[in-house]
């Protein structure tokens, strides 16, 4: 396998690992110094710094949020060029309110050594804001 | 960002997205297809789907004028591409027709067909489009909006 057909298929079986809520698949994969930034200016945003922040601050945000059934993740797109893969999936599920969400994500995965180094994500914001979290508004929006 | 490893093809995305945001038909007539679509995520006036090079210079360019009248500047910071498609972060500026500083990151994907652009998609926190360039502060309203 090719460092880029390996940095492909790591992207992919890391995402499918998340949104079956599989820490452990996922953490695997995940290298310990590994960066998660998703863009934006919402309280969902941000950038975590190591597999601990990745798992205990970030995606436990997220968690709580969907009721405990399967969530949705299709991927619409996928390649990579080297250690780099460009992911573009519809990702979501059912929240604890009832409510189908739903958000088209394009997500950077830097891969080395068979391990996810950097993720950068980039989604509107705005039905996750309004959908899994309306707590939250009025969100930030300075720059 | 060093220009100089730029693969033609990664060149050639980066154009197509400059070409869009510059509001530049005869740039878009050379980079894209003549049937190229353009989406952008969200639920703003700039968001949605624009089938065909005609309909995103008559429908896109009008309102990317309006909204940024001084233009926007467009920073690449990572691009790269498997030959057929392109992925681009990009970090985009703007003084909007308020006179708001606006600043977002940006993920377009672009797709290559015959030498020119065929697709480019989005991606985008329009939270911050919505409030900075918009000024609408709350996303349950902006989800009322119609869509593009």
């Amino acid at each position: 396998m090719s460092t880029t057909e390996q940095t492909a298929e790591v992207a992919r079986r890391f995402f499918q690992a998340i949104y079956r809520f599989d820490i452990s698949a996922a953490g695997a994969l995940l290298d310990d110094d590994a960066t998660w930034w998703l863009a934006g200016s919402s309280s969902l945003s941000g950038n975590y710094i190591g597999k601990r922040a990745i798992f205990e601050d970030f995606l436990p945000r997220f968690g709580p949020l969907y009721a405990p059934v399967e969530s949705y993740f299709e991927i619409k797109n996928l390649f990579a060029d080297g250690e780099l893969a460009c992911l573009e999936y519809l990702g979501g599920g059912e929240t604890v309110d009832g409510n189908a969400y739903r958000s088209f994500y394009a997500y950077v995965v830097l891969v080395q050594n068979g391990k996810v180094t950097a993720i950068r994500g980039y989604t509107d914001l705005t039905r996750a804001l309004a959908v899994l979290l309306p707590a939250t508004v009025p969100v930030s929006l300075s720059l | 960002m060093n220009a100089s490893k730029l693969s033609p093809t990664e060149q050639l995305a980066i154009d197509a997205v400059r070409a869009v945001y510059a509001g530049d038909i005869n740039s878009l007539q050379r980079q894209t297809t003549p049937d190229a679509t353009f989406w952008l995520t969200g639920t703003t006036p700039l968001s949605g789907m624009f089938l065909g090079r005609g309909r995103i210079i008559a429908d896109l360019f009008p309102r990317l004028a309006l909204v940024f009248p001084g233009g926007v500047e467009i920073d690449v910071r990572e691009t790269f591409s498997d030959g057929r498609e392109v992925c681009l972060e990009l970090g985009l500026s703007a003084r909007t027709r308020d006179g708001n500083t606006y600043r977002n990151s940006y993920c377009y994907v672009v797709g290559i067909r015959d030498g020119r652009g065929a697709f480019l998609r989005g991606y985008a926190d329009m939270v911050r489009t919505a409030g900075c360039v918009f000024e609408v502060a709350d996303p349950h309203a902006l989800l009322a909006k119609e869509c593009v």
